[in-house]
């Protein structure tokens, strides 16, 4: 974390909102990232991130400065999207509600866009089926790259059960996968098929 | 057929020796089973490593900061219904107890007769205040009464104000934390 962002907290520790508006400038698109990848839907998407930075403003005084502040966000983040999977424990899945999505060239290239959004709603789906922890697990494993004792700490779990965890979500991403692929494969070659037969 | 450990390695090569690694291929050589979930891994891991970063709309911090807004005024009014309903429970629960008491000590016809009591002491007290206000009025010259009335609208009305900003500052108690720090 640096300087400036110390001094931010320390400003919205005095009574000072803009301050924290720059915190929330600064980290939204991880938080945000988090609770999309989390909940599969822009709109449920951008009410966490809203309430994280909501929970995260009201708990500040509570905060650990030794504790890096990304992670201490991202738990907050991860422990709300887990409770609200809990609530509603059947996954919605909205395929119309794409966010913006970094891409490595911004060169039009319309095959290239289709087969992107084709796989980001296949990892999508991978990830839906798997549990809220889990999810979360993978999620902090490959998009934010922590170590397992990060994820721990983030996920209030032990190093152990982060670690079967993380076993148990790859094999199931393995599994799926393949029926994700026939899935997909199917609507493709019916719309293909002849007519006349 | 056993397919541990080499389920586990296949799902997560880190930490593995050359000799993990030899029976692994070993192993993947003879089990079909353990050859289809490695490539299907290969497949997921390949578009993990491929991740994107999802952005919010923009205006996301413009958003956050009107929702900041609307939530301390939902906070303000949470807290003024609050300690309404303190007053109110606390109101009830000392009427409670002082019937309590009354039944316990007295009859009702000894309320009756306090209460007659209490009403003509009231009347014969106001009696005697209308009257020392009138003598009063009488005997003092009028510049002295007009001071005096002036003086009493201003205690009035900044005990008034006074009154008022507690309980502004009481019902936010709790919204405006961070700026007591």
């Amino acid at each position: 974390m640096s300087d400036l962002q110390v001094e931010w907290l320390e400003q919205t520790l005095g009574g000072d909102e803009t301050a924290f508006a720059n915190i929330v400038e600064t980290y939204q698109r991880p938080v945000y990232n988090l609770c999309y990848r989390m909940l599969g839907d822009a709109v449920e998407a951008e009410d966490a991130a809203q309430e994280t930075f909501w929970r995260a403003y009201q708990a500040l005084d509570r905060y650990d400065p030794k504790r890096p502040f990304p992670t201490w966000l991202l738990s907050i983040a991860a422990h709300y999207c887990i409770d609200q999977q809990r609530k509603r424990r059947i996954p919605i899945l909205s395929m119309d509600l794409l966010p913006e999505e970094d891409a490595p060239d911004s060169a039009p290239n319309p095959e290239r866009v289709v087969s992107e959004l084709e796989e980001t709603s296949q990892m999508r789906r991978l990830l839906s089926r798997l549990g809220p922890q889990d999810r979360a697990a993978v999620i902090l494993r490959y998009w934010y790259e922590f170590s397992e004792e990060e994820i721990a700490r983030t996920l209030s779990l032990t190093v152990s059960a982060v670690k079967s965890r993380l076993h148990r979500a790859r094999k199931e991403l393995a599994q799926n996968w393949r029926e994700t692929q026939v899935k997909n494969a199917l609507p493709e070659r019916r719309k293909n098929e002849s007519p006349a037969i | 057929m056993s397919h541990q450990p080499f389920e586990t390695w296949i799902l997560d090569h880190a930490g593995l020796s050359m000799a993990d690694r030899r029976a692994l291929q070993e192993h993947l050589d003879t089990c079909q089973q353990c050859q289809r979930l490695q490539r299907q891994w290969e497949s997921v891991h390949q578009e993990l490593r491929a991740r994107r970063m999802a952005a919010p709309a923009p205006g996301f911090t413009q958003r956050w900061m009107s929702g900041l807004a609307e939530r301390r005024a939902q906070e303000q009014r949470k807290q003024a219904w609050r300690i309404f309903g303190i007053f109110l429970g606390g109101s009830f629960l000392i009427l409670l107890l002082l019937a309590g008491y009354l039944m316990a000590t007295s009859s009702p016809a000894d309320w009756l007769t306090a209460a007659v009591r209490a009403a003509s002491s009231t009347a014969a007290i106001l009696n005697l205040c209308v009257y020392a206000v009138r003598t009063w009025l009488s005997n003092t010259p009028l510049a002295v009464n007009l001071a005096l009335w002036i003086y009493l609208m201003i205690a009035l009305c900044l005990m008034s104000l006074a009154w008022v900003l507690i309980v502004w500052r009481t019902s936010i108690v709790g919204v405006f934390k961070h700026e007591t720090h």
